[in-house]
């Protein structure tokens, strides 16, 4: 069986503002199932800890939220991504890429490859 | 920018009182609900469907702890929460407070004039007119200086005699040079 990974710090913002960019305005629930689903079940995410983060993203005014009809008669808080958040989306994307790149490189040396 | 906004919005809730979780437990209600029927849809029990969704949420005390947290600022809540405490338990018992104050307020007193008195005498400069040009004279003798009677304090030296203190005529002829 497959560990679960835990989420690094700060890649889970990432990931929420990224799902909002491809979705569009959605609750707390859809949200998390989103990045559940495309982590392939990988990821250990309480699910909970997504509302302290929303929150947090909205009051750094990234996102922003309503009250919208949900299904089955209820209400759901809806967020979207701001102006504020699409272009801090593009900034961290930029980020995240970069030390990607430099991860990758650093550890596809091998013993043989010294530069 | 970013972390100026967050402050921003977070005294915004604290000072329009908006640091309760209402909006958290509605949400987290929908969230359960929603897990619960996807959890249903996927054969659970009812029981087992709800009891799985809440596990997948995480400790939920510890979110809602983290959500306040975030709304507001905690730790000027808690300075006002440890103020108005004290103040009700202080107005509680009177004698204990009274007793309190009073030994504070002759403490602080008694500090205040030990120290103004020390001000004056010990570290300000003398309260005359042109007190930079003050100096102070001392003299010496040999041992065959013969002085007479004289008040303040005199150095006996083995080989003479010197004091601060000056003769009337000895004054008289220094004052007007």
């Amino acid at each position: 069986m497959k560990t679960r990974t835990d989420i690094q710090q700060g890649t889970l913002a990432l990931m929420v503002l990224k799902t909002l960019e491809v979705l569009g305005p959605l609750h707390g629930y859809g949200i998390g199932r989103r990045i559940e689903h495309i982590s392939g079940d990988q990821l250990a995410l309480n699910q909970g800890t997504l509302y302290p983060l929303l929150l947090r993203l909205e009051q750094e005014g990234a996102i922003a939220s309503e009250w919208g009809p949900s299904e089955n008669n209820r209400r759901a808080r809806f967020y979207r991504l701001t102006r504020t958040g699409r272009k801090q989306l593009q900034a961290e994307l930029r980020d995240w890429q970069q030390t990607a790149e430099i991860m990758a490189r650093f550890l596809a040396i091998n013993a043989e490859v010294r530069p | 920018m970013k972390p100026l906004k967050r402050l921003l919005a977070r005294i915004r809730n604290l000072a329009s009182h908006q640091s309760g979780d209402q909006r958290f437990l509605e949400e987290m209600e929908e969230h359960l609900s929603r897990q619960t029927e996807e959890n249903l849809r996927s054969g659970m029990t009812p029981a087992e469907a709800r009891r799985q969704a809440v596990l997948k949420f995480g400790a939920v005390e510890a979110i809602r702890e983290q959500y306040h947290a975030e709304k507001s600022l905690p730790f000027i809540e808690s300075v006002v929460q440890d103020v108005r405490y004290s103040t009700r338990i202080l107005g509680k018992s009177w004698g204990f407070t009274s007793v309190a104050a009073i030994s504070l307020a002759l403490a602080i007193g008694a500090n205040t004039t030990i120290f103004s008195i020390i001000k004056r005498l010990l570290l300000d400069r003398l309260d005359v007119p042109h007190a930079e040009q003050l100096r102070l004279l001392h003299w010496y003798g040999d041992r065959h200086t013969v002085v007479t009677n004289m008040w303040g304090m005199s150095d006996n030296m083995p080989e003479g005699i010197g004091a601060a203190s000056f003769s009337y005529p000895a004054f008289e002829t220094t004052s007007t040079r």
